[in-house]
This record gives structure tokens, sequence and C-alpha cells, in this order.
């Protein structure tokens, strides 16, 4: 390393004839927000719920969901996924799931329907969510930022929170056209926005309730309500979970999932 | 899996969803149990599996095999990376592959000491 090492005289030479702009750290965002400022307060994180342990699904428990009123072409896909299960077809699940691989998450809101944990994090102006399931995370900022304007579309979207008392009201936007609001064929557009309450139950601080409501002006004509519970274990922790590292269920051609016999 | 049912589609519009693959290629009301020798088994995300010789009437072996929930769901219905190894004889339930080959999902495994290990 040594070699590597310019005499002290000709450091200074070239300090002297770089541009300051380049000396200094390029912002790499633009504007810095309160969740990442160099002034902080966790003093403000003892206000907050007490959110810690582990979430498991609640399968099956909540309200009655609704049926949703889709327009367009949603309308048409979602008809067209109710007729193939109506006839029985052992094949419908695969015909509705049409993915690349079986190892692509599901985006917002399947993030928060998968058959594993989540668990929230909570540091100064910002609420981060982890799905033990591919290792998925949401960050939700609270820290005043607004929505972009013009956000690329992901998979999970872009979040910002507010607290209203105890409960976290979160929006989203930026999400991807075609993904999946509900099962069985209930998709959205990327113009789709997420309104989530999420707070504990009051009658029991051990369930964690999760109201979304879904406004899409190109895939609802009213808004779509569902609602998720989980129940609080605080005795474990998430475990890794990496899909690549033995994926024997490849998709072909036709959009169905195969099953790699023991000599492959 | 079969769904016949509109009222239960209707319960599972918001349900949580699968999070790897759909069960449609096994016949998931048929179980299925056979005995065999362990070959192959691998503690591993997405899922686990294990790979099982099974001798068949004539007495002709295939190697069968068997997919699992994930390590994640396993730990808590008992199971370690340690609960099988090649050589062990075993007890198999599971559903077999609507195809016909030599697979199947996981009901359960019970192992040459009595130890049932359930997939779940």
């Amino acid at each position: 390393m040594r070699s590597c090492l310019l005499p002290l005289g000709a450091t200074l030479a070239l300090l002297a004839t770089t541009p300051a702009s380049a000396q200094e750290a390029a912002p790499a965002g633009g504007k810095v927000w309160p969740a990442s400022a160099e002034k902080v307060d966790y003093a403000a994180l003892q206000t907050l719920p007490d959110w810690r342990g582990i979430w498991a699904p609640m399968m099956g428990r909540g309200p009655k969901p609704e049926i949703p009123r889709l327009i367009g072409k949603y309308k048409k896909h979602y008809d067209e996924i109710q007729l193939l299960i109506k006839t029985g077809d052992p094949e419908a699940l695969l015909k509705v799931e049409r993915r690349p691989s079986a190892c692509e998450p599901p985006g917002m809101p399947g993030v928060m329907t998968q058959p594993y944990n989540i668990e929230f994090l909570f540091t100064p102006g910002r609420v981060t969510l982890i799905q033990e399931a591919y290792m998925q995370v949401r960050r939700i900022f609270t820290d005043g930022r607004p929505l972009p304007e013009d956000p690329d579309p992901t998979y999970n979207g872009f979040s910002i929170g507010r607290w209203e008392g105890n409960t976290l009201v979160v929006t989203t936007t930026g999400l991807r056209e075609g993904q999946v609001m509900g099962r069985w064929g209930i998709t959205y557009s990327d113009k789709v926005k997420i309104t989530e309450r999420i707070h504990l139950d009051p009658a029991n601080k051990d369930i964690l309730i999760v109201e979304n409501t879904f406004e899409d002006p190109e895939a609802l004509a009213a808004p779509w309500h569902s609602t998720y519970m989980f129940s609080r274990q605080r005795g474990l922790d998430q475990l890794e979970f990496i899909c690549a590292q033995n994926d024997r269920n490849p998709i072909n051609e036709n959009g169905e999932v195969e099953f790699l016999p023991a000599s492959q | 899996m079969r769904i016949k049912s509109v009222a239960l589609v209707l319960a599972l519009l918001a349900g949580p969803a699968i999070a790897h693959h759909s069960f449609a290629m096994f016949d998931m009301k048929k179980d299925v149990t056979t005995e065999g020798v362990v070959t192959d088994f691998r503690w591993t995300n997405p899922h686990a599996w294990m790979h099982v010789d099974v001798a068949d009437k004539s007495g002709a072996k295939a190697n069968w095999a068997f997919e699992m929930t994930s390590p994640n769901n396993l730990v808590l219905s008992g199971w370690r990376r340690s609960s099988l190894k090649p050589g062990d004889k075993v007890t198999v339930t599971y559903h077999p592959l609507l195809n016909g080959k030599t697979g199947g999902a996981l009901v359960k495994v019970v192992t040459a000491d009595n130890k049932v290990l359930e997939n779940k």
C-alpha cells in the first residue's frame, strides 16, 4: 500500500487544483429528510406503541371481505378467473399464478399476506417492516416527506406514514400495474393508492389489525376494503429465507409450476 | 386443491396468499403411505425436500421426491436439519403428484423409532 501513497507535497498540489465541489461528498438523493438528518431525537420513540415481537398471520380471521367493484380490463380478468375456479379446474390456481419464477415476491399487499410472520422496527422518522418470506422489506417514512410525484413503479411501492395516536396510517403509491390486491384475480393499475390503518386490537394488545383501503381510478368503481390480522409471538425470531437456495419448482412456458424429480 | 364452493372462494378473497407456489399439482385429497429408505434430506428454502428409495411390489426401486414446507415452518413442528439422514428407514405419507410421477407433497414421516414428524 505504501507505494500507492503520493508524497505530501504532490497531494497538497492535487487538492489545490481540484474544484471544491469534487472534494465534498456528492449529495446522493437531494434533500435530506429528518429520518436521515444529523439531528436525531430517539426520545420520541418512547411515545410509540409497543409492536415488538414477531407477528404471525391469523389466516381466515377478520371481517368478511367485500366483493370488489372492478372495472375495465381488471373486471374482465377477475371474471375469467372466477369462471375458471367455478369449473372446479384443478389447475385453476396454476393458471392464476402466471409468474416468471415462484421466487418472485408478490409486492404490496401480498407482502403482508404471506403465510409467514412480519416484524416492525421503529427508528426516528421511519418504520421498517420485514416479512420473513423472502426477507422482504418495506420502508415507511414517517418524517413528513411527501409521496414522490413520478415514482418508478416497484413491487412494494413508496410508503409514507403518520401516527394518529397509536394508529399508524400508511399511504402507498408507485406500485406495478397488474399486481394482486386480493386473491383470485383482483388486480390493480399503477394508479392504485393503498391506505393502511395499522393498530393493536383495543381488546387484546397481542393482536395487530391492518385495515386496508384500495383506491384505483382505472381498476375500481369504488374503494375496496380488506382487513388482515396478526398475533404476537414474543418467543420467536425471524429466520433467514433465501428463495434461490433450492428452488425446485420452475415455471414452464405455459405458466405451470413444475416439480423436479429426485434425479435432478 | 379443488375449489368448488363459491362461498369458500369469497372467504379467501382477502386471505393470506401462498408464498411460493400452489399445490394444484398434487392430489391433496389423497393420502398414500409407503415405506422406504432416505437417500437425501435437503434442509433448504423455499422448501425442504427428502428423497426416498421406495420399492414397488416387484421389488424394483425408484427414488421418490417429497416436498415439504420451509425450514422456517418445520422448526415450529419439531423438525431440525438433523431429523433425517441418508440410510434412515422411514414410513412416508404424502399427497401424490397428479401426473403420476414419483413425487408428492409430504404429509408426515414416521421414523424407525416411531417418531412422527408432520409437514406443517
